[in-house]
């Protein structure tokens, strides 16, 4: 890395901060809460937000992490491991009802009418029609139940106005382009809160050189080449060597495919008559 | 071999509510849809050549009085007409444009020249071709129709026996609004190119607006000649109409802050502009302050909305054999494609759409949103043969009915070309401030068919 880069990055950092010190200043303490995957980006947001907080002297908000059902071993303990260095004050989130329903196995077939009520009424909000689902990563109704409604459940347990995430502009598609605080309203079933995204401005080399040039810790996985880690069902290595030594900017870090449908959209957006 | 034209008034389509009350059809008489050309008669009123919905209903030629009457309309077996124009002899010469022919109507409602009777009724011309897509047609002083032909990419004139006496077609891509000008020159709007050409009857090019760039001019679809020298231009995807000098000034812009995508205009006598706005369903006189003058708007939105997305999962198909509280949009489809099944999916048969040309097509369903507040999409498509585009998307609409965002830019899930086996798709999206409803459309382009099930909405 030049001086030039290194400056760029401790400017990018800084700003990331100041966005971390702007929520302390809009929300209170107890209101906030910093969501952590165990991947690079939520990690990198977590240790900035500890870094604020050991320099302002500020308690660190509440942390929570959403359990899938469908988590890499080595996130597990890689989550557990810093839960206990850092001191955190972790909540594990996790739709207990859904996995009793479908009898703790991935891919079972959960009937709908074996949910609890809450579960229900998510399942007829979103509009599935069927009497029963796969309990599997692919599933639009497994999905909601297994992250969105164990997230809205801790918002509202713990009374929590704003979340961190993780979010970059450069994962996103183009009109998608989240700003730094984005109010969600609230809907059925769902509280309205306040979205902080402080590392939209990083590319993804960028949080790789902030992690190796800070020593953040992250995940074995990336060393083994997984550039993307979600569910284990779903993510896939695309190659061998560590993630930071893969072409980050030529390589899709989600989708593989990503060319054949840029240029499909530069073909619709060039055809005047549409 | 005649050619069987494609009705869109006959056939007329009920609505269903919700609560399965039937409302009224669609294609009012009368009601303005889709306005093309609109031309201001000696008399006061304003002819206005309709293109019809969405579903393919209501196209026709209407003249309303200045206190919005229907005073005369025309609406026999047309298509998405583009363009209606007063001929010398009191008739309406018309482009029924997806029926790729052009006609002569009397007030009657006589038909009195038919473009398909040429080459023993087959619509063809001279040279061998027949017109595709034609958008605007003009008659000269002897007789000879100047018909601007988009999808041959020219302009073309031909005698009402169908001879081809000229023709252009160097470089220009979708023209629109090929008119005669009193120079003895032609003025066409290059469409897909961003400009505007004068060309001499040698076919040479004298005078150009626009260098290519959407900032200059974004799909032009019309440009006329002012006694002044400068040329108005409808700048369509720009939501405006500018006055420009013969060296390229602009000295006069009628801009509105929504996607109007105005199609048509007249400079009249006192200077004020008559233009045709598609997006908003109307057709508006403005004076050079930018005041409406005049307004016609007679159009309610093909509905219902609903208030949440209804057989998403396609358990009930209506009488049509469409499925129950999803339109068939096929106004776009130049002549082709139609709704198929697979009525082998389980548990239940699900709907999908093949095309096969240019043009578009799409199934939809329209439901009130609320602004600012977020929604998702979630589908399932297979796709097979995609060789355009196949998506799925969130059309918002404003209070107007119009479409808030250009076709590059609407939100969607993902996009599919090829083949593709059932694959999850979701899309999320913020209604606008002046949202207030959303069309979501199964969309394909091009040749191929998908197939969508278990859609689910929202927020």
């Amino acid at each position: 890395m030049t001086k030039d880069d290194r400056d760029t990055l401790v400017r990018e950092i800084e700003d990331s901060k100041k966005l971390i010190r702007d929520a302390f200043r809009k929300f209170k303490p107890e209101e906030l809460a910093i969501t952590w995957t165990g991947g690079k980006d939520s990690t990198l947001v977590l240790w900035l937000i500890r870094q604020v907080c050991q320099e302002d002297g500020i308690a660190m908000p509440l942390v929570f992490s959403i359990d899938e059902y469908d988590t890499f071993d080595e996130i597990e303990a890689f989550i557990d491991k810093y839960k206990k260095e850092w001191n955190l004050n972790l909540v594990i989130c996790r739709n207990d009802e859904a996995i009793k329903a479908a009898g703790g196995q991935l891919g079972a077939l959960v009937r709908v009418r074996d949910l609890n009520e809450r579960n229900r009424q998510e399942v007829a909000r979103i509009g599935y029609e069927e009497g029963e689902f796969a309990f599997e990563a692919e599933s639009y109704v497994g999905n909601h139940l297994m992250k969105t409604v164990p997230f809205n459940l801790f918002l509202e347990e713990y009374k929590i106005k704003a979340v961190f995430q993780g979010l970059r502009w450069d994962e996103q598609v183009a009109r998608a382009r989240d700003e730094y605080f984005t109010y969600r309203q609230p809907a059925e079933l769902s509280p309205g809160h306040t979205r902080i995204n402080p590392i939209l401005h990083f590319t993804e080399r960028d949080v790789w050189n902030t992690i190796r040039t800070f020593n953040i810790p992250h995940n074995e996985l990336y060393a083994q080449g997984y550039r993307s880690l979600g569910a284990k069902s779903t993510s896939k290595r695309i190659a061998d060597i560590p993630a930071w030594e893969q072409d980050l900017e030529n390589t899709g870090e989600r989708d593989g495919r990503r060319q054949d449908k840029e240029e499909a959209m530069e073909k619709l957006r060039r055809l005047g008559y549409m | 071999m005649g050619r069987q034209p494609q009705s869109s008034a006959k056939t007329k389509k009920a609505a269903m509510t919700a609560d399965g009350q039937s409302i009224v059809t669609w294609g009012a008489p009368g009601m303005v849809e889709f306005p093309g050309s609109v031309e201001r008669l000696p008399n006061g009123n304003t002819l206005i050549g309709d293109g019809g919905d969405e579903l393919g209903f209501g196209s026709e030629v209407v003249e309303v009085g200045p206190l919005g009457n229907i005073v005369w309309n025309y609406a026999e077996d047309l298509s998405f007409v583009h363009s209606a124009r007063l001929l010398k002899n009191g008739n309406i010469l018309i482009t029924d444009t997806t029926n790729a022919r052009v006609i002569e109507v009397n007030r009657d409602k006589q038909i009195v020249f038919t473009s398909d009777d040429w080459a023993n009724g087959t619509g063809t011309l001279s040279d061998g071709s027949h017109l595709s897509y034609p958008n605007d047609a003009h008659e000269l002083e002897d007789g000879t129709l100047l018909i601007c032909d988009r999808n041959n990419d020219r302009c073309v004139l031909v005698d009402r026996q169908g001879e081809v006496h000229w023709q252009f077609s160097e470089g220009i891509e979708h023209p629109h609004n090929a008119h005669p000008l009193p120079n003895g020159n032609i003025m066409i709007s290059d469409s897909d190119k961003n400009r505007i050409l004068e060309i001499t009857p040698q076919k040479e090019v004298v005078w150009s607006y626009g260098d290519g760039s959407k900032q200059m001019l974004n799909w032009p679809r019309c440009a006329v000649r002012l006694d002044n020298g400068n040329t108005a231009i409808c700048d369509s995807k720009n939501a405006r109409v500018i006055e420009v000098t013969p060296g390229g000034e602009v000295v006069w812009e009628y801009k509105v802050d929504y996607f109007a995508k105005f199609y048509d205009i007249q400079v009249l006598p006192n200077n004020n502009i008559l233009v045709s706005d598609q997006q908003h369903h109307q057709v508006i006189e403005v004076d050079r302050s930018g005041n409406y003058r005049w307004l016609h708007r007679n159009y309610h939105m093909i509905g219902p909305i609903q208030s949440k997305l209804m057989n998403g999962f396609f358990k009930e198909r209506d009488e049509n054999g469409q499925p129950r509280h999803w339109n068939f949009a096929k106004r776009h489809n130049e002549g082709g494609g139609r709704l198929i099944w697979d009525e082998n999916n389980k548990p239940y048969p699900c709907p999908g759409l093949e095309f096969d040309r240019h043009g578009f097509l799409y199934l939809q369903q329209t439901i009130a949103v609320t602004p600012g507040q977020r929604y998702k999409l979630a589908a399932k498509i297979k796709t097979e043969g995609v060789k355009g585009s196949c998506s799925f998307m969130m059309c918002f609409l404003d209070k107007y009915g119009g479409q808030i965002y250009d076709m590059g830019d609407i939100p969607r899930g993902d996009i599919y070309i090829g083949d593709n086996d059932w694959t999850l798709d979701t899309a999320e999206a913020v209604a606008p401030d002046n949202a207030t409803c959303v069309e979501l459309r199964l969309y394909i382009n091009g040749a191929g068919k998908a197939w969508m099930k278990e859609v689910m909405f929202h927020s």
